[in-house]
């Protein structure tokens, strides 16, 4: 049997009137990276802070490592790692003082502490650093820090909450390896992102919610095939030439047009060449469909100023 | 409700914890740190003490800069509790979210609050103790009694952390200290019996001084100091006391709100 370590059922949090999460089911499994997905205010890092007990529930029921956040949350914190969306580090100290500061609040033996701070630096390849004020880091390095940190009580679990965002390709990339790594140890993961990459690179498992509710379920390739298929050829064409468009592709492949460039979706049983063919434009383009697809055409393609 | 406030913060582990991370940082920059512990108090002796003292002469028989100097303890540990638990813990609560990284671990918001008051009030403390030992060198300690002194400073800068600490919980930003300081703790130090006695004032300021906590803390420290306790200054140390724990209860309950929510 495949042991949850984490659950929510009918979870709702609401901050005066106003409800962020709204009723959602979920089941994290051991060992697996489930991701939250959605734009800015869809109430991923909510549920995630309820997940990790810094935010009450206002209602329906959650747990973590089977325990219940409401009443146990002292336990459940002495056994996850939390990595927050703003890192959080102590300015004040170095990067191993960080860590082993840190490890006193989970009441680890001072040497313990110091062995297992030197480990995970080396792990996340900052152990040259170890001696550096933290905010002489870079930022991908400060997220680095952040994860080692959450890692210093060995937990069972991780929070990751936006790991990789405002970090430039290079500092993303050294945090994939890093949690593609711990992933292949075991740990099981929550993470949110709006990099659609990032979950279709890490996570077995998303969801992608919005305005508290999820949207869809599923693993990245089930959703890409389930809502767009194979591929997606894209073109642009004037604001008057969209109706005619329409008329020509609306019988043959689902679409969506974003602005004025239009976006039809080809099934596994059908042929992007041919759709391609049957398009005069000049920037036709035909390219795997991805993850990215999947989000804009569930959650919609609005701006968010939230 | 009531019965709530006036109980004894819980004190645990993670009280120590928190506390130790900021006495770690301390030590890191010790020297600092006890330097400009001193320089205050020993102005105050030199401008106030030898300075005015001179034209002052005696008060009640009391030579002035006897007088002074234990009222100069107990501005030190106000002064020093007061900086640590406004601006110090207001950086860690909004800026560098200090807190809520500890509350990720099993250390609650409790366990924060306490401990950030108890570290404020330490370090005051060790300010405390360094100018004692001026007072010492300067043959100013006689007696028992003034050793006594000590304890009850402690109170003293735990209840200005406390009170501090209430400030930073509801603070919006570093100009709000300004307000405390100016309209609270300026007047508080002119006003507590610390410069000169209180049975001059017109009686209405007389009782208005004892809502002041360091009012009590004078009267305390400066009888102790002169070997003169009394037995109704018990009641004066109740209020203090009492003062303390509301101030702590109040600090905790609304930095709890202010963190979880």
């Amino acid at each position: 049997m495949v042991e949850i370590v984490a659950e929510g059922r009918s979870l709702v949090k609401k901050y005066g009137d106003k409800t962020v999460v709204d009723g959602i089911h979920f089941q994290i499994k051991r060992g697996e990276c489930f991701g939250f997905l959605g734009p800015n205010g869809a109430g991923k890092t909510s549920t995630m802070k309820m997940m990790y007990c810094l935010s009450p529930v206002t209602s329906g029921e959650l747990f973590v490592l089977n325990l219940d956040v409401n009443t146990r949350g002292r336990e459940i914190k002495s056994r996850i790692g939390v990595v927050p969306q703003e890192d959080g580090l102590d300015t004040d100290f170095t990067v191993l003082e960080n860590l082993t500061i840190y490890a006193s609040y989970h009441n680890l033996l001072a040497d313990v502490a110091e062995k297992r701070a030197r480990e995970l630096l080396r792990f996340m390849r900052i152990d040259e650093k170890s001696t550096s004020p933290v905010d002489q880091l870079s930022g991908g390095m400060k997220r680095r820090l952040a994860i080692a940190r959450g890692m210093i009580n060995n937990p069972e679990m991780l929070f990751l909450d936006e790991p990789t965002t405002g970090l430039d390709p290079q500092a993303r990339l050294l945090i994939w390896d890093n949690l593609r790594a711990l992933k292949k140890e075991g740990m099981s993961m929550a993470l949110t992102t709006h990099y659609m990459e990032e979950a279709e690179q890490i996570c077995d498992r998303l969801v992608i919610m919005d305005h508290g509710r999820f949207l869809c379920e599923g693993k990245p390739s089930d959703l890409i095939t389930e809502h767009i298929g194979r591929e997606v050829v894209e073109f642009s064409c004037e604001d008057k030439d969209i109706n005619y468009f329409v008329e020509r592709v609306k019988n043959k492949y689902d679409y969506q047009v974003i602005r004025n460039r239009f976006h039809l979706f080809i099934k596994a049983n059908q042929d992007g060449k041919q759709a391609v063919a049957s398009i005069s434009s000049s920037d036709v383009t035909v390219r795997k469909a991805t993850l990215e697809d999947v989000f804009l055409k569930v959650a919609g393609h609005d701006l968010r100023d939230e | 409700m009531w019965k709530d406030m006036i109980t004894f913060p819980r004190l645990g582990i993670g009280t120590y914890r928190v506390w130790n991370r900021d006495f770690f940082y301390y030590k890191k920059y010790l020297m600092v740190s006890i330097f400009w512990s001193f320089t205050d108090p020993l102005l105050y002796i030199l401008a106030f003490g030898y300075g005015l003292g001179f034209f002052v002469g005696a008060i009640n028989g009391i030579p002035y800069i006897l007088f002074l100097a234990p009222a100069i303890l107990c501005t030190t540990g106000m002064q020093g509790a007061v900086f640590e638990s406004t601006y110090s813990s207001f950086t860690k609560l909004r800026v560098q979210k200090t807190y809520e990284t500890i509350m990720m671990t099993p250390v609650t918001v409790e366990d924060v609050v306490a401990g950030e008051i108890l570290w404020g009030a330490s370090k005051a403390f060790f300010a405390v103790l360094g100018v004692m030992a001026v007072f010492v060198a300067m043959r100013m300690v006689h007696g028992f009694q003034a050793w006594l002194v000590l304890p009850v400073l402690f109170i003293v800068c735990w209840c200005m952390s406390a009170m501090a600490m209430v400030v930073t919980s509801f603070a919006k930003d570093y100009d709000s200290f300004t307000y405390f300081f100016s309209l609270i703790i300026t007047p508080m130090s002119l006003l507590a019996g610390t410069y000169f006695p209180l049975e001059h004032f017109p009686k209405w300021a007389q009782t208005a001084a004892w809502v002041l906590p360091l009012t009590h803390g004078v009267v305390i420290v400066r009888s102790l100091f002169l070997s003169r306790w009394h037995s109704s200054l018990w009641i004066n140390f109740a209020l203090l006391f009492l003062m303390a724990i509301l101030f702590s209860n109040w600090a905790i309950n609304q930095t709890r709100r202010r963190l979880i929510y």
